[in-house]
C-alpha cells in the first residue's frame, strides 16, 4: 500500500486548505460590529460582527451600476473645501475643541482627541458621538473621484475610521454602537 | 582649549534652536451669544484652517480668498480712508454722527479703535480694536475686492487679544486672537 492510498489525496488537501483559508481569513480582516440594544418590553440585544473583507468581496461581485449613484453637484463643488479643511484639522494640535454650541435643547462639540475628530451631539432625547481619524478620512476622500457614491466609497470610509468605535447613539429607546476592529 | 571651543558652539546652537523653534499655533476665537435663543456658539480655529477655508470657498462674493465689496452698494474709497487713518496722529481721528448712530475712529499707541453706537433700532454697540499694522493688509483691488486672506494673514501676525466686541439686546459677539 502506498502513502497516497493510505492518506488524503492532493485534491483533498487542496480543498481542505482552501476551506481552512476561507474560515481563517476573516480573522485577519477588519471587522465591523453593530451592537443594538433596546430596553424592555421589546428587549433586543443584537450584535452583528461583519468582516469588512467579505463585504468588499460581496460588493465586488454585485452589479456596480445597481449600487452606485451620481454624487450631487453641490457635494462635488465642495471637494476642495472639504479636503483642505480636513487637512487643516488633521494638522491641528490634539486636544483642541474647534466648535462648541450650547442651546437649551442641545449641545454640540467638535474636537480633536487622540488624533481623531470627535463630533459629540448631546440633545434632550439622544446623545450621538462620532469618531473619525482625520488623516485616514482625508486620504480616503482624496482617493474618491467625487463623481459617484457607491460601495467602494462606503468601504474606504469605513476602513479609514478604524479601529475603534465609530458611532455611538444613546437614546431613551435604543443604544447603538458601530465599531471597527 | 577644547572646553573653550565647545562653549561658543553650544551657545550658537542654543541661539539657533531658539530662532528656529516652531512658532506656537495662533488661534482665532469667535463667541456668539444669542440672547433670545439662549444659544451660545464658540469657535476656536487655528489660523491655518481659517486661511485654507477662505482660499477654498467660492461663491457668495468670495473667490480665491478675496471678497467683493460691491455687494455693499456703498461707494467708499477704502485706500484713501485707510491712508488717512495711518497718517493721522494719535488721538481723535474721525467722528461721524448720523441720526441713527455714531462712529468714532481713534488711534492710540499703534492701535486703531473703532466705536459705533446705534441710537435707533437695535441699539447695538460695536468696538473694533485693530493693530495699526493691520491697516496695510486692507488691500482693495481695482475690482473692489478686499483681500480677506491677506487680512487673516496679518491678523495671525499682528492681532493679539480682543479685536471685535458687539453688544446688542438680541446678541453679543466677541472675536479675539490668542
Amino acid at each position: 500500500m502506498t502513502n497516497r492510498q493510505r492518506g488524503a489525496s492532493t485534491l483533498d488537501v487542496v480543498v481542505l486548505a482552501a476551506l481552512l483559508a476561507l474560515l481563517v481569513a476573516p480573522l485577519f480582516m477588519g471587522w465591523l460590529v453593530v451592537d443594538v440594544r433596546t430596553p424592555a418590553p421589546d428587549r433586543v440585544n443584537l450584535k452583528i460582527p461583519v468582516p469588512l473583507g467579505l463585504i468588499r468581496l460581496g460588493l465586488a461581485l454585485a452589479p456596480d451600476r445597481e449600487m452606485t449613484v451620481e454624487a450631487p453637484a453641490e457635494l462635488r463643488r465642495q471637494k476642495d473645501v472639504a479636503l483642505a479643511v480636513l487637512k487643516a484639522l488633521d494638522d491641528s494640535p490634539d486636544g483642541t475643541t474647534f466648535v462648541r454650541v450650547t442651546s437649551p435643547d442641545a449641545r454640540v462639540r467638535i474636537a480633536k482627541e487622540g488624533g481623531r475628530l470627535v463630533v459629540d451631539v448631546d440633545a434632550d432625547d439622544a446623545r450621538v458621538r462620532c469618531n473619525l481619524r482625520a488623516d485616514a478620512l482625508h486620504r480616503a476622500l482624496a482617493r474618491w473621484d467625487w463623481q459617484h457614491v457607491g460601495p467602494d466609497l462606503a468601504l474606504d470610509l469605513l476602513s479609514a475610521v478604524g479601529p475603534g468605535q465609530l458611532v455611538s447613539v444613546d437614546a431613551d429607546d435604543a443604544r447603538v454602537r458601530v465599531s471597527v476592529f | 582649549m577644547r572646553t573653550r571651543s565647545i562653549i561658543p558652539a553650544a551657545a550658537a546652537m542654543l541661539v539657533a534652536a531658539t530662532a528656529f523653534a516652531a512658532e506656537p499655533t495662533r488661534w482665532l476665537n469667535v463667541q456668539v451669544n444669542a440672547v433670545e435663543d439662549q444659544t451660545e456658539v464658540e469657535l476656536h480655529l487655528p489660523f491655518a484652517l481659517v486661511a485654507t477655508a477662505l482660499e477654498s470657498v467660492h461663491g457668495h462674493g468670495l473667490e480665491g480668498g478675496k471678497v467683493s465689496l460691491g455687494h455693499c452698494n456703498v461707494d467708499i474709497d477704502w485706500p484713501a480712508i485707510l491712508a488717512e487713518v495711518r497718517r493721522s496722529p494719535d488721538g481723535l481721528a474721525v467722528k461721524v454722527k448720523e441720526t441713527d448712530g455714531s462712529v468714532v475712529v481713534t488711534k492710540q499707541g499703534g492701535i486703531v479703535l473703532v466705536t459705533a453706537d446705534e441710537v435707533d433700532g437695535e441699539l447695538a454697540h460695536v468696538e473694533v480694536r485693530l493693530p495699526e499694522q493691520l491697516l496695510d493688509a486692507f488691500v482693495v483691488d481695482e475690482n473692489d475686492r478686499l483681500d480677506l486672506k491677506a487680512l487673516v494673514g496679518a491678523l495671525e501676525r499682528f492681532g493679539t487679544g480682543e479685536l471685535v466686541r458687539v453688544t446688542a439686546p438680541d446678541a453679543n459677539v466677541r472675536i479675539w486672537v490668542e
